[in-house]
This record gives structure tokens, sequence and C-alpha cells, in this order.
């Protein structure tokens, strides 16, 4: 059989008697340990306003933890994309692949927890919408090089360069969803638990 | 998954019980504020992801807790099936402890993933 390569995936969640300093220094010695054990991946979650996820903004624990492992992937599992403008998105995802020297993965969702939604000044009956928006936002400028709303329902800004290039002709890019979702985008699937294989070939044949 | 993984079965799944209990409380509370924004009825509709989740506990904490040659039974039968060529494993979560957490991992990786690569 082929051996699957291995990955942990991690809220960050508070620990109570525990300060916040050393939740995440105690983080980052877990994905150095996980790096040098030969893990191929570190995934963090995005949540707000909860201590279900004390770090809401992966990106910063991503590139403090680049600098200190050199093999393992790591990435949001998964970044809120309607909770974020693109041009962010986009410029921080560039700005991480170069950190992480082409290390980085990316899983993108639309989220689950509809007050989130609210808090970052977005909606919740829009946010399925908002997330494939996006998500074309992002693929377009991965493919040209340039930034643009033109076919974006939700954003109306001027066409900018990329100016900062990511390492990886070809990101990963991970969806924790429906299968069919995945398949459709060409995303790779994370499913919860073991696939049953009717998802499997629903993912395969979209 | 989230994974717990002791010599001793009983402590496997008393980590993992606790590890599964405190991630669905927090998971929960992350809904507390839904009716504030969707009403009663669509807040309790927005839960319905979690629901089904919470549903499977479970089934999730027999298929993640054990000794290491339990563990690899499981991911072999796993593996076996060809559908995976990538494993994600959830520990520290919920009230397990970050030294819980590396034992877990240290057996994985001194027992289980050599075992498997080795099969």
């Amino acid at each position: 059989m082929n051996t699957p390569t291995f990955g942990i995936f991690d809220h960050i969640e508070g620990i109570p008697g525990t300060s916040t300093q050393q939740l995440f220094r105690d983080r980052l010695d877990l994905v150095r340990m996980a790096d040098q054990a030969g893990f191929t991946g570190f995934y963090l979650a995005e949540h707000h306003g909860t201590d279900l996820c004390m770090a809401p903004n992966q990106d910063l624990v991503i590139a403090a933890a680049s600098q200190i492992t050199t093999t393992i992937r790591m990435g949001p599992m998964v970044k809120l994309l309607p909770l974020h403008h693109p041009v962010q998105l986009i410029e921080d995802l560039c700005v991480l692949d170069n950190l992480t020297a082409g290390r980085l993965a990316f899983g993108v969702g639309r989220g689950v927890a509809p007050i989130e939604h609210y808090w970052l000044g977005s909606d919740w009956p829009t946010a399925t919408d908002r997330f494939e928006d996006v998500l074309g936002i992002i693929a377009r400028a991965l493919r040209t090089g340039e930034i643009s709303s033109e076919e974006s329902k939700y954003y109306d800004f001027r066409t900018m360069p990329m100016a900062t290039r990511p390492v990886q002709e070809h990101i990963p890019f991970w969806y924790p969803g429906r299968p069919a979702t995945a398949g459709r985008f060409g995303l790779k699937l994370m499913f919860p638990g073991p696939i049953p294989k009717d998802a499997y070939d629903l993912y395969v044949e979209s | 998954m989230v994974i717990a993984i002791d010599r001793d079965e009983a402590v496997a799944r008393d980590v993992i019980t606790r590890g599964m209990q405190g991630l669905m409380r927090r998971a929960h509370a992350v809904h507390r504020w839904d009716a504030e924004v969707l009403g009663a009825e669509g807040a309790e509709a927005a839960l319905g992801p979690l629901r089904r989740i919470m549903a499977h506990i479970d089934a999730a904490i027999e298929a993640g807790h054990g000794s290491p040659s339990k563990i690899v039974d499981r991911f072999g039968q796993i593996i076996d099936d060809g559908m995976v060529d990538h494993i994600v494993l959830q520990t520290p979560t919920g009230d397990i402890t970050m030294d819980e957490a590396k034992s877990t991992l240290d057996l994985f990786c001194s027992e289980v993933q050599p075992t498997l690569e080795a099969a």
C-alpha cells in the first residue's frame, strides 16, 4: 500500500491557566517538533471572538513558524474568504509563500459561524456566493499576475499588479467542505474522517 | 481526525474523550451570538453542520484512540481503501493537554508511522 503523508490541524484553543504568550510558544515548539519528525503539513483554523481560536489571523503564526522550520508545509485550514478583502488575502498569501520558501498550503472556506461574518463587516446570506467570488479573484490573480475585480459581484477596485509573486507556480489549495465544490474548483479535498466511497467518487467526477 | 495514542487504551480513551468534549463545547460556543443576527430559527439552522458532527462523536472517539498497534490497524484500513494521500491529525484540542498531545505524537512518530511505512 502507498503510505500517505501526515499533517497536524490546530485551532490553537485557549487553555485555562496558560498565558496566551505561553500558548503561542508551545505551538511554535509543536510545529518545530512536527517538522523535525517528518510531518508534512501544519494547518491552522480561523475563528473570531472565541477561545476556540486564540490566533484568528493564521498568517502571523505561519510567518513565525516559517523561520524555525525547514520542510513542513503550513497554511490556513481554512481562510474564511468572505471575511477578508481579496487584495489583502492575495498579498498576504504571496508574502507567506515567500517566507515559507514555497511551503504554503492554502485552505479556503466559507465559514460556519454566522456571527463572525457580521463582526467582520460581511453577512451570512451571501457568504457562499462571496466565497466563490473571492476564490475567483484569487485564482485569476495567480494566473495573470494582476489583481482584478472585473468579474466580481461584490468588489469594485482598480486592477493592480501583484507585485509580490508566490514562489510556487501552483500553490496547493484545499477545501474541507462539499466534495462536489472541491472538484468543481479543482481544489484538494480535505474530508473529516475516513472518506466514504460515494463522496470520493462525487469529488473525482466533479 | 482527533487522535489519542497510549499503550494503555483506557488512558487513550480518557484523553480523546476530554479532547472531543472540550472541542464540542468550544465549537458550540462559537454560535452563541448567532440569534442576534439571524433570529432564533436562523440560529438553529446554522447549528446544523455542528449537530451532524456531534452525532458522530462516539464513532470518532472509537476511531481516534488506542494503542499504537490499534491505530496502525485502523489507519491501515483507511490506507488500503486507496482514497487518501494525506491524513491530518488533530491534537491538542479541547481539554487535551500539551504534554498529552506530545505523548500521542511521539508514539505516532516512533511506532505508528514506521510500521505503516514498512507494511
